[in-house]
């Protein structure tokens, strides 16, 4: 029997001193049997939690290994073999299907590693671009089939390899989740990242030399299936060229042509003649054995299509940001901000390119951009931060009393390098995906949280050599930045449907608290800048005033913002509310917990974030439930019996609640103005100049939703006045999903008259 | 008299952290440390290389290209890691290097050795 067992066996047995092995196979098992049921004889360092780790061997879904009867373990296919203009095409057009689906985030197992061309490209370990060959054998013949496969096919496949190179090094340079934005893994296969991108290019160009020369012309009978190669060719290259990892400057224009190159593929696509023979699911025995088989991820070719013409449209959107460097820090954080915004959320590789440019910044430019935020807010035209303080020399004499303005930019470089690392935060998180974004967050407001004391001693410090200074100017940027971040945090878990239809009263009545304190504190921001620019107007510095008049009317246009936001957000709360009242959206019996621990639990984050200090939740409650509870699963063993309102008649009490819904109507009035006035501001004025197009759009949205809201209450108002307590067999409410409403923030309930 | 349940385990104990060799029904082979093992004869090991018999065509090669009656085709293998292999589909367990104490304890003959 040929059965000479090859490597690790064979090796041990050439040692001499090599022990024996013996047949136990009929002790074992009668020693098995007598075991009693449940007992396990183990390894006292092995763990049952390992065991379920381990893979089943002849379970097909676990065992790799696993053949079925009269099937191989690996399928055959001749790389070599002459294909046909139209087969060429076919396995092209599925290559891109893989590496779309690998851009959004399927490993390379289940997508392009099936292919057997790649497989055989890398399977040899080339290290320059001459070795990523299908055969060892040069292909003399000049015949159109090998040509084909030799030189386009293989030219196509080479630069998808590269291509996915640059994208790896891109993304993992970066923040990233692996496996949830992107599969990193290459299964230790070298991309060739030795081999250089002008030799796959040069490569890219003679195929495409080739399609159009006399060679091709001669080859491809057809007009259109030439062109249709040509342009896959091309489009490979304008794709490689600027996925280039350094993103040129011509980064944006190079991904701005790829969505109208696309058109050709798809006008041509009606050639391709698929080969499926040319890829294969078992290739992944030998790149991955120790895990399950996984199948084969198919995305149709329409869908690729469209899913590269956003990619690209995505990274040519995310390299503007290269404009925006130099201008103010607010612009820059909303560009993010709109950017991470876009439906839907581009993929990890466009949201790795603006974290690249940012993060290539040198430390001085950051730090630059920070002071400039800080003046915007805290210290306008502020002599705290006058340059010269950074240029005067310490006197050599020891013990010499300090110059003032030294001590200022000391205590100044000691805030910037204690905050900076919640500072590079405020602009990494709007490059993760949604749900990251909101996860972050937290962490993100713990840390500005924590900054709390140091902050407060430095503006101590800080006030004894400044008297003209806002109030705790770095706690109050601190404090300020951290209310953005609850903010953000609330409103993106209305986006990502994280409360329960029961909770949106609360999280919208917390909402409005927060909003209110932001936009108090940016109300005495903007009072300290009106008087300063007074100030240097009486003073006659006319340069400085204006630029302090444009902090201020940014200022009070931020102030516009934060204030329509509190108004909406307190309208909404009022109409959940009415609309528990009117038992539109009951209350579940959950006679596990209490409201109490539930609101602790959904605060959690917030509970030791001060300012703005999270109410008590008997406040919650008494706010939020005026009249008393919403229903009969809604109590608060905690309240007093001895309400106001339970010693209203029934009927007075019934007014009141229907009074909600005109107090919503009025709240939503209220906000509308604001909104309306902020839009008459313009985006330019908040730094939203650089996403104009988006702003005025998210600005429209919110009124949508103000409108939504008012005919929705209206509609409800109506048949409560009519029908009274039968108005449920009317109408039914229903919260529609995130991405079907007005605005993903503000959740307009659906009413739906009943047969 | 001792308990044969407890005797069995002590037996089997001698194996853990020993190099099994597990054939299985479907003509593989699974080279591997014992980990743990049950009353069913599921075993689980460790490190495991699965070792399958070559294909027809790779030893009509084989013997083509040899000029006597003795050739040697080597057994495609691969790492595999940690596996449970079902008692179900063993059909012969080996193991390498116990103590000659164990071997006379289980009563193994000669016959019984494998290399």
């Amino acid at each position: 029997m040929p059965t000479s067992p090859s490597a690790p066996i064979a090796s041990r047995r050439a040692n001499a001193s090599q022990p024996s092995c013996w047949d136990v196979t009929a002790p074992f098992f009668e020693a098995a049997k007598t075991l009693g049921t449940g007992t396990l004889v183990k390894d006292e360092f092995f763990t049952l939690f390992e065991a379920v780790g381990a893979l089943e061997i002849m379970d097909p879904k676990m065992d790799s290994g696993f053949l079925a009867p009269g099937e191989d373990l690996e399928d055959y296919y001749d790389v070599t073999q002459p294909l046909s203009a139209q087969q060429v095409i076919g396995v092209v057009d599925q290559l891109l299907c893989y590496e779309m689906a690998w851009h959004q985030g399927y490993p390379l197992l289940q997508t392009l590693f099936t292919s057997h061309y790649i497989d055989v490209l890398l399977g040899s370990e080339p290290s320059d671009i001459n070795q990523a060959v299908f055969s060892s054998q040069p292909d003399t013949s000049n015949d159109a089939g090998g040509r084909l496969v030799h030189l386009v096919l293989r030219a196509y496949c080479v630069a998808t390899i590269k291509a996915c190179d640059f994208v790896t090094q891109t993304v993992t340079s970066q923040n990233f989740f692996e496996e949830e934005d992107f599969s990193s893994h290459t299964y230790n296969r070298n991309l060739l990242v030795q081999v250089s991108e002008d030799h796959v290019v040069a490569l890219l160009e003679e195929a495409e030399g080739w399609l159009e020369g006399e060679g091709g012309v001669s080859a491809i009978e057809l007009r259109d299936v030439r062109l249709g190669l040509l342009s896959r060719i091309r489009l490979r290259k304008q794709f490689l060229i600027a996925l280039c990892p350094g993103l040129s400057s011509e980064a944006q224009v190079n991904f701005n042509v790829i969505p109208e190159m696309l058109v050709g593929l798809e006008e041509t696509h009606r050639f391709a003649e698929p080969v499926p023979t040319s890829f294969s699911q078992k290739i992944q025995r030998h790149l991955a054995s120790t895990v399950p088989p996984r199948p084969i991820i198919n995305l149709p070719f329409a869908e690729a299509v469209k899913k590269l013409s956003l990619l690209s449209k995505d990274a040519a959107e995310a390299c503007r940001i290269q404009q925006y460097l130099k201008e103010s820090p607010q612009e820059l954080r909303n560009f993010l901000w709109a950017f991470n915004g876009r439906k839907p959320t581009p993929l990890a590789f466009p949201r790795a390119i603006p974290q690249t440019i940012l993060f290539s910044m040198p430390r001085e430019d950051w730090q630059l951009l920070y002071l400039k935020d800080l003046a915007g807010l805290v210290f306008p035209e502020d002599p705290v931060l006058d340059p010269v303080n950074w240029t005067i020399e310490a006197s050599p004499r020891p013990g010499a009393p300090k110059h003032p303005g030294a001590v200022t930019a000391e205590i100044i470089d000691t805030f910037i390098s204690q905050t900076m690392e919640g500072y590079y935060d405020l602009y990494t998180l709007p490059c993760q995906n949604r749900c990251r974004v909101r996860r972050m967050l937290r962490h993100v407001i713990l840390f500005f949280d924590s900054l709390y004391n140091p902050c407060e001693n430095l503006d101590t410090e800080l006030q004894e050599l400044h008297k003209d200074v806002v109030e705790f100017p770095l706690l109050t940027w601190i404090n300020y930045q951290k209310l953005c971040l609850v903010e953000a945090m609330v409103q993106l878990g209305f986006e990502l449907d994280i409360y329960l239809s029961d909770e949106l009263a609360e999280m919208y009545w917390w909402l409005s608290r927060i909003s209110a304190h932001r936009c108090g504190f940016l109300e005495n921001l903007s009072a300290f800048a009106r008087e300063r620019q007074t100030r240097f107007l009486r003073e006659k510095s006319i340069q400085k005033a204006s630029s302090v008049e444009q902090t201020f009317l940014r200022l009070r246009e931020m102030a516009c913002e934060a204030r329509s936001t509190e108004l909406l957000a307190e309208a909404f709360s009022i109409m959940y509310m009415y609309l528990q009242y009117q038992h539109f959206i009951p209350t579940p019996r959950r006679p596990l917990s209490t409201a109490a621990l539930r609101y602790e639990l959904r605060m959690k984050p917030f509970l030791t974030v001060f300012p703005p200090g999270l109410p008590h939740f008997d406040q919650c409650y008494a706010e939020l439930h005026p009249y008393g509870p919403y229903d009969e699963n809604d109590f608060y063993p905690g309240g007093s019996d001895e309400e106001d309102h339970d010693k209203l008649p029934p009927e007075a009490l019934r007014a009141e609640k229907n009074k909600l819904a005109q107090e919503a109507q009025r709240t939503i009035k209220e906000a509308k103005e604001q909104l309306s006035a902020v839009r008459k501001m313009g985006p330019g004025l908040g730094g939203a100049g650089c996403v104009a197009e988006q702003w005025e759009k998210n600005i429209a949205d919110v009124l949508r939703a103000c409108v939504g809201a008012g005919v929705a209450l209206a509609t409800v108002d109506k048949v409560v006045m009519t029908k009274g307590e039968r108005v449920g067999k009317e109408l039914s409410i229903e919260i529609p999903p995130s991405g079907e409403r007005y605005h993903d923030w503000w959740i307009v309930p659906k009413v739906v008259v009943k047969q | 008299m001792p308990d044969p349940a407890i005797e069995a385990g002590n037996l089997l104990a001698n194996f853990l952290g020993k190099t099994l060799r597990i054939h299985t029904q479907d003509r593989r082979m699974f080279v591997g440390q014992m980990k743990c093992t049950d009353k069913d004869c599921n075993i689980v090991l460790a490190l495991t290389h699965e070792y399958r018999m070559p294909s027809e065509d790779s030893v009509r090669a084989a013997a083509e290209n040899t000029e006597t009656d003795k050739f040697n085709v080597s057994m495609p293998h691969r790492f595999v890691g940690l596996v449970v292999v079902p008692g179900k589909y063993i059909t012969k367990i080996a193991v390498e290097g116990i103590e000659s104490a164990v071997v006379e304890a289980m009563g193994l003959k000669e016959s019984d050795k494998i290399s």
